[in-house]
């Protein structure tokens, strides 16, 4: 192709970001309705991630903090890079076929909230004090108050809130692309590293 | 809920500034704000909530930033105050405690927060997404980037609709909302794969779409109403982009 | 200009256009009728340059524009080229621009024009799609047929030598219909126009050219009659409304005139030009 410019991005990827990170967005907005004890707000990182790599779901995860900082709460964008690692980390499992069988994507949800939690406690100790102004902040308090140091207080809680929302998260993500029609998946080129081995 | 953009239409000179401008000054009072004593980050806070004031977004801004700081202060108190174990732990009120370092701790920290909350509120209040997004094009950032900030925002509206719509009709095809929480994640299925799929759609339609109009066809793109810009701007951006990089050099080898 | 050579193309599985050959002068206006799934979109996305990127898959034959495939040019001469309106006007708008007018601007900005160039032409193509009591509205927020307008006034700004328009309108309301219609109408005569659609009524009276999509297969049977009264295209399209109808009304009463399938009328025009003749006679 002649293109004038060779940019890093198909525009096609870029599409797919725009739309996931609405995604990520409303996605809470099932939650209202459904009351499940998870954010849903990785959904579509974790998609752009199994489809188009980890750079792609890296940048899913950045933009969709800053603009959440920039029409609702100017916090989340201090969050961005755990929005960050998840798409990263979500990329490389997919690039490793971590996200062909069911008990794989189960493991790779677990994996990703294990490296978001390294992330996000030091910038919820740092920058926060540890807590958030949130219901999570009692989780801490009562982990602090048995005797856990503040550092393995805030993990606890940032892991055990995350885990069971990362796992459905991928798992939507795996029964997704498994049963997407070939004309919405033509031109990504990770999802090659999901299929299922025939 | 704050389930409305921040941004108040005005005509203050904080409106006009130029976005780029203002998100500098923004950068410059976050990496700032980690070298402020405690009482100097809440006088600053209160400084930036009275020019929000003195811009006629006040009233927004200062709802906003109580609503979004109160319940944090409150909780950064009370677990650095009175919860996490410290060393100087005094007795008030039979298993009351309170720690001296802790509270100030906690005002460090709370005020930090307070400080970053009350200028970034009045920086979106006070900047059209769509005027930022043409500064940057402007000043020749990549297109895609402009590209990623403003189509969530356009298409927010879109997928609410859309989500709702999706919602109302699985319901009454009788899918229940109810039930055991197995169930409800059956349901949460039944409506995020028609929302994922349709989003898939629309990403691959557009894509060309964009293409055909020669988006990211040459690496810049000529803006017709660029925001207004003046030299006395530039240099202060030069100037303050300078000062946060002595800081941040402080800052490390202090 | 624009030629289609033998085209096959398809998914993995199967072709979706089997052979399909195609020859459009420069100010041609164009119809290719065809029912659902004959491959109209496929067509339309081919002509326009869209698929060549490996969506669908080539098997044989190509599409070139003077002579040169798609893939020759450069994305600025393609874009100031080609321009495709899809059937579903919300899919079609960039998502990049807060306002009507800036999304009309956004193709002609893309391309780095001079700034007076792009403001003259934001505004004649405004004015010329009935757009500008709408200049400062949200894209997302008007109606199908005003997005539909919206999508059609940003193609015209890159001032296009090619326009497709795949079913533009299915999705209208009758009114939205004849405001797309005049639209399509004033269109520049040295432009070449070719719109899919399902049924001829909006077409006739509009198209120089009539073809028929069927099964992956293109064909013309000589003028615009012979291809509309042809048994199998009866078969599978239907004749126009107007038509259908007056023969409906000389079954019971018997003309004046012999009619024959050279001239029946295909219109409202020469359905009343009969009509007034017959009262007269």
């Amino acid at each position: 192709m002649s293109a004038i410019t060779k940019t890093y991005f198909d525009t096609k990827v870029l599409a797919l970001i725009a739309v996931a990170i609405v995604i990520n967005i409303v996605g809470g907005q099932f939650n209202d309705l459904l009351r499940l004890p998870i954010f849903l707000d990785s959904i579509g990182t974790i998609l752009v991630a199994v489809l188009a790599g980890p750079i792609a779901g890296a940048i899913t995860g950045i933009f969709t903090n800053v603009i959440i900082g920039l029409i609702f709460a100017p916090v989340a964008a201090a969050f961005a890079p755990v929005a960050l690692v998840i798409g990263l980390v979500a990329g490389l499992l997919a690039r490793a076929g971590w996200f062909r069988t069911i008990w794989q994507t189960v493991i790779s949800g677990v994996v990703i909230a294990a490296a978001l939690t390294v992330v996000a406690v030091p910038i919820r100790i740092y920058i926060f004090g540890g807590v958030t102004g949130s219901g999570a902040d009692f989780f801490v308090a009562y982990f602090s108050s048995v005797g856990q140091t503040l550092v393995s207080s805030v993990a606890f809680t940032v892991f055990g809130s995350n885990v069971a929302d990362k796992v459905l998260s991928a798992l939507l993500v795996w029964g997704l692309v498994r049963q997407l029609p070939e004309r919405l998946t033509a031109g990504y080129d990770y999802l090659k590293f999901s299929k299922a081995a025939a | 809920m704050l389930n409305s953009s921040i941004y108040c239409p005005g005509e203050s000179s904080l409106h006009r500034a130029n976005p780029l401008t203002k998100s500098t000054g923004l950068f410059t009072v976050v990496v700032t704000s980690f070298l402020l004593p405690p009482p100097a980050l809440w006088v600053v806070s209160a400084i930036i909530l009275l020019i929000g004031l003195a811009c006629g977004v006040g009233g927004s801004v200062i709802w906003r930033y109580v609503l979004l700081s109160l319940p944090f202060t409150l909780a950064v108190f009370v677990f650095h105050g009175a919860i996490l174990p410290r060393s100087d732990m005094q007795p008030v009120l039979g298993w009351l405690h309170y720690s001296l370092t802790g509270l100030e701790h906690a005002s460090l920290v709370g005020g930090r927060i307070s400080l970053i909350l009350a200028s970034s509120l009045l920086f979106v209040s006070t900047t059209a997404p769509a005027t930022l997004l043409r500064a940057l094009d402007a000043a020749r950032w990549p297109p895609g980037l402009s590209f990623l900030l403003a189509s969530p925002l356009l298409l927010l509206d879109q997928f609410t609709g859309r989500a709702r719509a999706i919602s109302d009709a699985q319901q009454t095809r009788g899918l229940s909302v109810d039930g055991s929480p197995w169930r409800r994640l059956q349901a949460l299925r039944m409506l995020l794969v028609p929302l994922l799929t349709s989003a898939l759609a629309d990403a691959q339609e557009r894509s060309h779409v964009l293409t055909a109009r020669g988006f990211r066809a040459l690496p810049y793109r000529t803006v017709i109403d660029p925001p207004a810009d003046t030299r006395f701007q530039r240099f202060l951006r030069w100037s303050l982009a300078v000062f946060m990089a002595m800081e941040t050099a402080f800052m490390v080898l202090r | 200009m624009i030629e289609v050579i033998d085209l096959h193309v398809g998914f993995a599985s199967s072709d979706v256009l089997k052979g399909v050959s195609l020859r459009v002068a420069q100010g041609e206006r164009l119809a290719i009728l065809g029912g659902n799934g004959s491959g109209k979109s496929t067509l339309a996305g081919w002509l326009a340059g869209w698929f060549s990127g490996g969506t669908h898959r080539l098997t044989a034959g190509g599409c070139l524009w003077n002579g040169k495939p798609w893939d020759d040019y450069t994305l600025v001469e393609r874009a100031a080229t080609v321009q495709l309106v899809g059937q579903f006007p919300a899919q079609h708008i960039s998502g990049r621009a807060f306002t009507v007018a800036e999304e009309i601007a956004f193709g002609p900005e893309n391309l780095g024009l001079p700034h007076e160039e792009i403001v003259t032409r934001r505004d004649e193509t405004l004015a010329a799609c009935h757009l500008e009591h709408l200049a400062g509205r949200d894209p997302f927020t008007l109606s199908g047929g005003e997005q539909q307008r919206l999508v059609i006034a940003s193609a015209l700004a890159l001032r296009p030598k090619l326009m497709i328009l795949d079913e533009p309108f299915s999705n209208l309301d009758p009114e939205a219909r004849s405001h797309t219609l005049s639209v399509l109408n004033a269109l520049p005569a040295d432009v070449s126009v070719i719109i899919m659609d399902t049924n001829p009524d909006t077409v006739l009276g509009w198209a120089n050219r009539l073809f028929v999509l069927h099964e992956g297969k293109i064909s013309e049977f000589g003028n615009i009659r012979a291809t509309l009264f042809d048994p199998t295209v009866i078969a599978t399209i239907g004749l126009p409304a107007v038509t259908r109808c007056f023969l409906e009304i000389e079954r019971g009463s018997g003309s004046a005139e012999n009619l024959s399938r050279d001239n029946l009328p295909l219109t409202f025009v020469e359905a009343a030009a009969i009509l007034r003749r017959s009262r007269s006679a």
